[in-house]
């Protein structure tokens, strides 16, 4: 083959990579419900390619992030689309993830020897919501605003431990810039960087052990 | 008739203002809701009470909507006011405005562009009329902005016949015919009050607050039914109280309305409230936030163009599945596999 192909192959083997995945067997019980978890991986491209596009123009302040989003809707080139695309493909997120879950669940898949996918799954789902609350807050509009003031106030209710895990959330005594400044935080750092370390476990594994068996 | 409209409410408006309630105050701010989004009323009515607003939560371009201000209180409550009426008494009963903060584009509906039912409540006057802030500015302003709107004074008879509700008939922009217009949310910004505020902006304490002693000391005189005058302000029937303090003697005006709590020979600390507080309970200010999303009808089409296409899409890739099978059983077929 060519001269670059051959200059790969020498040094890092990519015939075994290529090969390892054009050769994968798909059974004949697979159908279109093993696709959701894809579905789900592409929403989650999609939401992490516009997400970073919007943090050009996006302002985590309780002052401009309303009107940062207005000068993203009205004034940015093709802002209106990245934004709708960030909202829509949110809500697909989470609905294919729903879908996932059910096949998974029906077919069995997460009987022995897949019990650990099923729980870095799960994590994954916890993930998926907590990005759906946090970005709902932040154009800091009027439903935005409210449900981080319900959302944040929920593990008030646990014993001992309640308060200090609502201060934690709010950053201080009440919703406030500080809680916006966290929740951002966590939207574009921490809640991505968690996503994709389990994501990682979650096809490793899969890649291991293959897809799972006909009922 | 715009302008017989606005010449009848001018007409309003100045019998009315002698009965105190001051929008103008608010027309003195350039921005009469502060950064800090605290709306100018409350620089002055300084007691807080509920306000709350009711509209669509989404309108469409150029629909006439109504926005309705709550305003709750008891009309029946009589409050100090500063002037005295036939009996020789100031006292009469609240009255209510409302601020409204609307969009850039949206504005007061005109009377050609409501129904015929919302026109005859704005000639009954069951409708206070709706005015932009900016008209009310002592010096001309250079520009009106139809988007901040006012209501009232309103009496209390015509608000308890509204059941506590102030109604502005609101006319929605369209980004169609406006090309600075866009459609999206938007911040509404509502304030409501009842009742007389507590200081004027010159800052003098009106008449329907709590007076303090100025200073540490002892009442040595108090003088009931003198004239007296606090800042743009005069009162035929104030009272003095003098008091002798470290530093000589001193004079604290009361104006009529709130009630005298000291008497002669009593002994005060500074800051020692001399009166009671006046102001009827459940009277002040209160101001809310809301959105409200202009939106394009035409989204509705692209919702169905983008289902239609996600279903052709749907449709084509099982017609190709079932036609790889075709080709793949006839392969099979020709390898003798099956």
């Amino acid at each position: 083959m060519s001269k670059v192909y051959d200059w790969f192959q020498e040094r890092l083997e990519i015939q075994a990579i290529a090969d390892d995945i054009t050769t994968k067997y798909v059974p004949p019980h697979v159908n279109i419900f093993y696709c959701l978890g894809g579905v789900t991986l592409i929403c989650f491209l999609l939401q992490f390619a516009t997400g970073f596009a919007m943090t050009f123009y996006y302002r985590p302040t309780v002052a401009e992030a309303f009107t940062s989003v207005e000068y993203i809707m009205n004034t940015v080139s093709f802002g209106w689309l990245i934004r709708s695309i960030h909202r829509w493909s949110a809500s697909m997120m989470v609905l294919a993830m729903i879908l996932h879950v059910f096949r998974v669940y029906l077919t069995g898949g997460f009987k022995k020897p897949r019990e650990l996918t099923w729980v870095t799954g799960v994590a994954l789902a916890g993930l998926t919501v907590s990005f759906g609350v946090t970005g709902y807050t932040l154009p800091w509009d009027q439903v935005g605003y409210w449900a981080a003031s319900i959302v944040t106030a929920v593990p008030g209710a646990i014993p001992v431990v309640g308060p200090t895990v609502v201060g934690l959330l709010q950053g201080g005594p009440g919703i406030g810039q500080e809680t916006l400044t966290r929740f951002y935080s966590a939207h574009t750092f921490l809640l991505p960087w968690l996503t994709a370390v389990f994501m990682l476990l979650h096809f490793l594994m899969i890649r291991k052990q293959g897809i799972s068996g006909p009922l | 008739m715009k302008k017989t409209f606005f010449a009848l409410t001018g007409i309003l408006w100045l019998a009315t203002t002698a009965a105190q309630a001051f929008p103008q105050y608010a027309a003195q701010y350039e921005e009469a809701r502060e950064s800090s989004g605290r709306i100018a009323c409350a620089n002055c009515h300084l007691g807080y009470a509920e306000a709350e607003a009711e509209f669509p939560q989404s309108v469409m371009p150029g629909q006439v909507f109504e926005v309705e201000v709550k305003i709750p209180y008891d009309i029946k409550a009589q409050q100090v006011v500063g002037y005295a009426n036939e009996q020789g008494e100031y006292r009469a009963t609240m009255q209510a405005g409302a601020y409204l903060e609307l969009p850039k584009g949206f504005r007061v509906a005109k009377p050609e562009e409501l129904s015929a039912e919302q026109k005859a409540k704005v000639d009954s006057g069951e409708w206070a009329a709706a005015t932009p802030l900016d008209e009310l500015a002592e010096e001309p302003r250079k520009e009106i902005r139809p988007n901040i709107i006012v209501v009232g004074p309103v009496d209390a008879e015509t608000v308890g016949k509204a059941n506590n509700v102030l109604v502005i008939p609101v006319k929605a922009p369209d980004p169609g015919v406006d090309k600075n217009i866009y459609f999206g949310k938007y911040s509404v910004y509502i304030g409501g009050n009842r009742g007389r505020g507590q200081v004027y902006p010159d800052g003098t304490a009106s008449n329907n607050a709590q007076y303090n002693a100025t200073s540490a000391g002892t009442i040595t005189k108090i003088t009931p039914n003198v004239p007296i005058t606090m800042g743009e302000q005069s009162y035929d029937k104030g009272t003095l109280i003098t008091l002798k303090t470290a530093k000589g003697d001193l004079e604290v005006k009361i104006p009529p309305g709130p009630e005298l709590q000291v008497k002669v020979g009593d002994t005060v600390t500074s800051g020692q409230a001399l009166t009671n507080d006046p102001n009827v309970v459940g009277g002040g200010f209160g101001q809310a936030e809301k959105d409200i999303v202009l939106q394009d009808p035409q989204r509705v089409v692209w919702l169905l163009v983008t289902l239609a296409v996600a279903f052709a899409c749907q449709v084509l890739l099982v017609l190709k599945k079932k036609q790889v099978e075709k080709v793949q059983a006839y392969e099979a077929q020709q390898q003798g596999l099956s």
